[in-house]
């Protein structure tokens, strides 16, 4: 999909919401995540490793080395066995 | 819809791919999943979608969801990594066969197809068969069907799935090189 997919469906995904539809999907890029979730699952081997809303992380910084706050998580979650 | 999943477990053979998942997800909430490879999230979307079944429970504003719960799964729009259901179709055809398939083919939703169809940048391919369409294009036209579903519906509350696959990791790259996907 290209960039304007990408906003036209961001949109449409918040309007969904917005009208009280429950929005679920999941990606690989974390920067969708990051704009576009009230929520955040994180599964690994099959069970639920983080599970809560993305305002919980929003108070953090990036990283030193530029990393975003959920590329930090998972690298904390990374280092800290299940 | 308030969704509630509970002791969800799936096993392929000998593989677990979902173990003891347990979360409740609001109405109007946007839930991003997330995980490596192989963890387990396309199963779970595929639970919520009724495509395979587990053990435990989900639920649908308190009513629990099988794979035979008809109404309900009319009320949840699946979008798989896949998604291109009827390839010789042309993208209007085929936003039309599922829109027939979640019985929202009146013509109340013909203003929101040309919407998405217009917001997708759809609109020069509506003759063009899906097979020939580029995997951006072809999921556009996917997503454009299912979005028009719910205005179609007098259902309240529909439940947008939609399945993660490489095509997001594939966005920008393919755009980089060819200026156009």
């Amino acid at each position: 999909m290209d960039p304007n997919g990408i906003t036209f469906l961001k949109r449409e995904a918040r309007a969904a919401a917005a009208r009280g539809n429950t929005v679920l999907y999941s990606t690989q890029i974390l920067d969708i995540a990051e704009t576009l979730s009230d929520r955040l699952l994180i599964i690994e081997r099959g069970q639920v490793r983080y599970y809560a809303p993305l305002g919980e992380l929003q108070g953090a910084t990036t990283g030193h080395d530029g990393s975003s706050v959920l590329e930090q998580l998972f690298q904390q979650l990374r280092s800290t066995p299940q | 819809m308030r969704i509630t999943v509970e002791s969800l477990s799936k096993r392929y053979g000998g593989v677990r791919a979902l173990d003891g998942v347990s979360f409740t997800i609001e109405p109007g909430q946007i839930l991003a999943v997330l995980g490596v490879n192989g963890a387990g999230k396309t199963t779970l979307l595929r639970c919520f979608s009724g495509v395979v079944a587990g053990s435990g429970s989900i639920s649908y504003d308190g009513e629990r969801f099988t794979r035979g719960s008809m109404n309900l799964r009319r009320k949840i729009a699946f979008l798989p990594d896949f998604p291109i259901a009827f390839p010789h179709h042309t993208v209007l055809r085929h936003i039309g066969m599922v829109l027939r398939l979640y019985e929202a083919d009146d013509s109340a939703v013909e203003p929101r197809v040309l919407e998405l169809l217009r917001g997708f940048d759809l609109l020069p391919l509506i003759d063009t068969p899906m097979s020939k369409l580029s995997r951006g294009q072809a999921y556009k036209a996917a997503l454009a069907a299912l979005l028009a579903v719910k205005c179609g519906a007098s259902v309240a509350g529909r439940t947008v799935c939609i399945g993660h696959g490489p095509k997001w990791n594939h966005i920008f790259e393919a755009r980089g090189k060819s200026g156009s996907s």
